[in-house]
């Protein structure tokens, strides 16, 4: 049963998290319903798994609501969330695709290209404020003719005006080319009149791009190419309007100027466009209507730069007018209410409140009844039908407090995003301003974030603080999805106390065939033997480095002591000898730098990172393809180290429904889509799940651009080997030790001695002396 | 397949690395395990920037007679943000490197699949 739950979480479950939920009847939705449905069933098998006792404590899943709702954090509720997303059809390359929205509806028109013309068809794929869902193959079209080649909205109604295109041949150049017609269909797809736009030119350089019908049937549109030749250059980019009559009324230049169709509260289009300098830097934005009756344009709205930078720098802003004095206006964060010089007067709807992953807006439309209609697109570019109206009754809602480095923000917040857009009686908030000291004084105090990524506070040294978190993979066969390796980096003490999301691999090269392997004593031996070296190592070139880097991994494996016994070996040939050899190599002023110093002979061996795969290439390119990466020594020979991304915790101190809420908060992340959105963000690593580490090396290509720290960015080109990559990564995977340190004060008691040494305010003797007194008094304490 | 390592690439990775240059020896941060700096996460300022790579020209249909008809009104840009190493422990700048460029991605304006 548990390992049915947990499977579920792994593989089916997720691949619902990241597609939008719904009403459970609507007709794609019934994937999506039949997983909620499966894990409906799977919160009563959890319920019969806590019969297990504490091992359950995360393994616990939250219960999920029969329907889905918003949560109603905001002014504005969204009463219904659907993807509008085409049929998935193999093989397809390109193929037209065009949104808009109906009074009740949100629409896509999809041109899907088969192998020919006979195999194409359009689709029109809607959803409604009702959470129905429809994918309509269009009737009007009849094999190859009547195609539509482009969709509008209708304000005010669940019409559509469409584009039709035919191509008639002649030897007249001015009677042959395209011809170009709009058609209006009706809520069941029946053609109810046809404009034909026969001023249009026919070379395609002038076709009808953006369409939108005003509420007094004025047919308003932007032109740009639609032909038969592969032009890259600009087209003709015009707006007109054409009366319900089928009359051209008017028409403006707007080539080069990006444009977009909006709909006004009183039913009227208005025009936004967002001209540029040459340089293609957007440098204001324009709302204009124009008058039907005069055909002249009226200016309704300007942003320039006293003006808030989303309302007109941003590539992907959007506003329209609430009523006359008022701008709704879409930008990253949400929907706002503005004045009409942009500044908020009110925020109606923020994306991240309610799981939405924002990228683009596509169209608003203001509802007579106050509610808004829109369609957007996220970030993976797919479109969304969202119907908003204002909240009427706040509901309870248990927020629960993630603290994370802002620097790990955007690794998390897809997962928190989706948990949040899922579960909207809970609510996730990311906060990444907290203080070091007043979030351990108040984990200390019992108080403070359920969730915490250690990064802010550190992991082992405040075990007290975290709870165990048993059950969380207890009874599964998650060694098959995750890397065990990896997940073991969140366990003190053979306990799991953290989660550990992404991993990096640490190992040595060397500029020479021989060794293949060392121990500390070899490894001295073939430094003392090399007579060409300045420096032992890349980085930070301090005996101290010198030291905490080769000789030290951990109080059961280094060079210096003897933690069973006690004792220590500083007052040693052994140690007198790399005391040495650091003295010798390791000047306190300078930085040694990776890469050709060390090629020419002069420094001994580079510590490199693996933390993307693109940064073996980097690595390859660099070295070589046979660089001999022989590892840091160690008491039993070479070895290569793993490293996890600082583990999230949750605190102790952590009520029974928070636990639940971390429990389904952990298996969000760690599911596959919840990983794939994270490797977006350059600070997550090598992913822990082995489906997504899969992923991340196929996915590195001529563009991959590997960013390590002290090696400048550059981009493969043709220079990558994925084959190569993958045989590294999983030979160095399979040989890697977990990365240990001495405790904290042991490295302070040796840095701050060995910095004395080598500044020469203490002789060797006495270091060895006070170093002896000092560890052994703290090996005394300890044991 | 073994991809060649082409004599320019290796050439260009080692004039352009810039090294480990310089960060103080030790982190203040009491959560640095070892006491040093570890200036593995990225920090992205607010700003960026795009490069225009042109007009990506797809194909929109097939017309009744079977050829393409192509739209160019997509435009490809790659976005790139700027960053600069800082400590993951006690969020120091890494002030030697300075700031580089990270690809975040490359954007299609219009979504033709």
């Amino acid at each position: 049963m548990k390992r049915t739950i947990f499977l579920l979480f792994l593989f089916i479950f997720p691949a619902a998290l990241f597609q939008g939920c719904g009403n459970k009847d609507a007709g794609n939705q019934e994937n999506i319903v039949g997983d909620q449905i499966s894990y409906g069933e799977n919160v009563e098998s959890s319920e019969e798994g806590t019969a297990f006792g504490e091992h359950m404590l995360f393994g616990e899943l939250l219960p999920e609501e029969e329907s889905w709702r918003d949560n109603t954090l905001d002014d504005y509720t969204a009463v219904m969330h659907l993807p509008l997303i085409p049929r998935q059809e193999e093989g397809e390359q390109g193929g037209g695709m065009q949104y808009a929205l109906g009074s009740t509806c949100g629409v896509l028109l999809k041109k899907h290209l088969g192998a020919s013309v006979k195999e194409a068809w359009d689709e029109l794929k809607m959803v409604t404020g009702q959470g129905e869902e429809d994918s309509v193959r269009l009737a009007f079209r009849q094999d190859d003719h009547n195609q539509a080649w482009g969709i509008g909205s209708m304000v005010g109604s669940d019409h559509f005006m469409m584009l039709g295109r035919e191509y008639v041949a002649s030897e007249n150049e001015k009677e042959g080319g395209a011809k170009y017609y709009f058609f209006e269909i009706d809520e069941a797809q029946q053609v109810v009149r046809t404009t034909p736009l026969d001023f249009l030119p026919g070379d395609g350089r002038e076709t009808p791009d953006r369409i939108m019908t005003d509420q007094s049937g004025n047919i308003h549109f932007t032109t740009g190419y639609l032909g038969g030749a592969p032009v890259s250059d600009q087209a003709e980019n015009y707006y007109e309007l054409v009366s319900p009559e089928g009359a051209l009324v008017a028409k403006f230049d707007y080539t080069g100027v990006t444009m977009r169709l909006v709909s006004l509260y009183d039913g009227r289009v208005a025009l936004w466009s967002q001209p540029a300098d040459a340089e293609g830097r957007n440098i204001c934005s324009r709302l204009e209507c124009m008058d039907p009756a005069t055909g002249e344009m009226e200016l309704l709205a300007e942003f320039g730069e006293n003006a808030p930078k989303a309302l007109w720098e941003a590539d992907n802003c959007y506003y329209t007018l609430w009523d006359e004095n008022t701008l709704l206006y879409a930008d990253n964060a949400g929907l706002h209410f503005a004045d009409l010089s942009g500044n908020i007067t009110e925020d109606v709807y923020i994306w991240g409140n309610h799981g939405i992953l924002f990228s683009e807006m596509v169209e608003i439309q203001i509802r007579e009844d106050g509610g808004i209609n829109l369609i957007y697109l996220d970030y993976s570019k797919s479109g969304n039908f969202l119907c908003l109206e204002p909240t009427q009754e706040k509901k309870e809602i248990q927020r629960i407090v993630f603290a994370v480095p802002p620097a790990m923000r955007n690794v998390y917040y897809p997962s928190v995003a989706e948990f949040n857009k899922r579960y909207p009686a809970y609510h996730i908030e990311l906060k990444t301003d907290y203080d070091k000291t007043a979030l351990l004084t108040e984990l200390t105090a019992g108080r403070g974030p359920v969730l915490v990524d250690t990064m802010l506070t550190g992991f082992e040294s405040h075990k007290r603080l975290w709870m165990p978190l048993e059950g969380l993979f207890a009874g599964e066969s998650w060694e098959d999805i995750l890397i065990p390796r990896a997940m073991e980096l969140g366990e003190i003490d053979g306990t799991l106390y953290g989660v550990v999301s992404c991993f990096g691999l640490k190992t040595v090269v060397i500029p020479k065939e021989e060794p293949t392997d060392w121990d500390y004593k070899t490894f001295l031996d073939t430094i003392e033997a090399d007579s060409s070296i300045e420096a032992i190592c890349n980085g930070d070139n301090s005996v101290w480095f010198f030291m905490a880097s080769f000789l030290i991994h951990g109080l059961e494996d280094n060079y210096l002591l003897d933690n069973g016994s006690g004792t220590t070996y500083f007052d040693s040939t052994e140690f007198r000898r790399a005391l040495r050899l650091g003295r010798t190599y390791c000047a306190e002023t300078g930085y040694v730098e990776a890469g050709t110093p060390m090629l020419e002979g002069k420094v001994f061996c580079n510590i490199i990172n693996v933390t993307r795969p693109e940064l073996i290439d980097l690595y390859r390119l660099c070295y070589g393809e046979n660089a001999n990466y022989i590892g840091f020594p160690s008491g039993d020979g070479s070895a290569h180290y793993i490293y996890g991304q600082d583990p999230l915790v949750v605190r102790s101190t952590a009520t029974e429904e928070e636990k639940r809420v971390a429990g389904t908060f952990f298996r969000m992340l760690l599911s596959k889509d919840g990983q794939m959105e994270s490797t977006k963000d350059s600070n997550f690593w090598l992913s822990v799940r082995k489906d997504v580490l899969e992923e991340q090396i196929n996915q590195v290509n001529e563009n991959s651009m590997p960013g390590t720290y002290g090696f400048a960015f550059i981009t493969l080109g043709d220079d990558y080997d994925r084959e190569y990559d993958a045989r590294f990564l999983y030979d160095m995977l399979e040989k890697a030790r977990p990365l240990k340190y001495f405790p904290r004060e042991l490295n302070v008691i040796l840095m701050e001695e060995l910095e004395a040494y080598a500044a020469g305010t203490i002789t060797e003797d006495l270091l060895i002396q006070r170093l002896t007194g000092r560890v052994e008094l703290y090996l005394a304490e300890q044991n | 397949m073994m991809k060649r390592i082409g004599a320019l690439g290796f050439a260009v990775v080692l004039l352009i690395y810039s090294g480990f240059v310089s960060w103080a020896a030790v982190c203040g941060s009491s959560n640095s395990p070892d006491g040093a700096h570890d200036f593995s996460v990225c920090k992205r300022a607010d700003a960026g920037y795009s490069v225009d790579k042109g007009t990506c020209v797809y194909i929109y249909g097939w017309d009744q007679n079977g050829n393409p008809i192509y739209k160019n009104d997509c435009r490809i840009s790659d976005r790139y943000q700027w960053c600069n190493y800082i400590c993951k422990y006690c969020n120091q700048v890494n002030d030697t490197q300075g700031a580089h460029p990270h690809y975040v991605k490359t954007v299609h304006s219009v979504n033709h699949n």
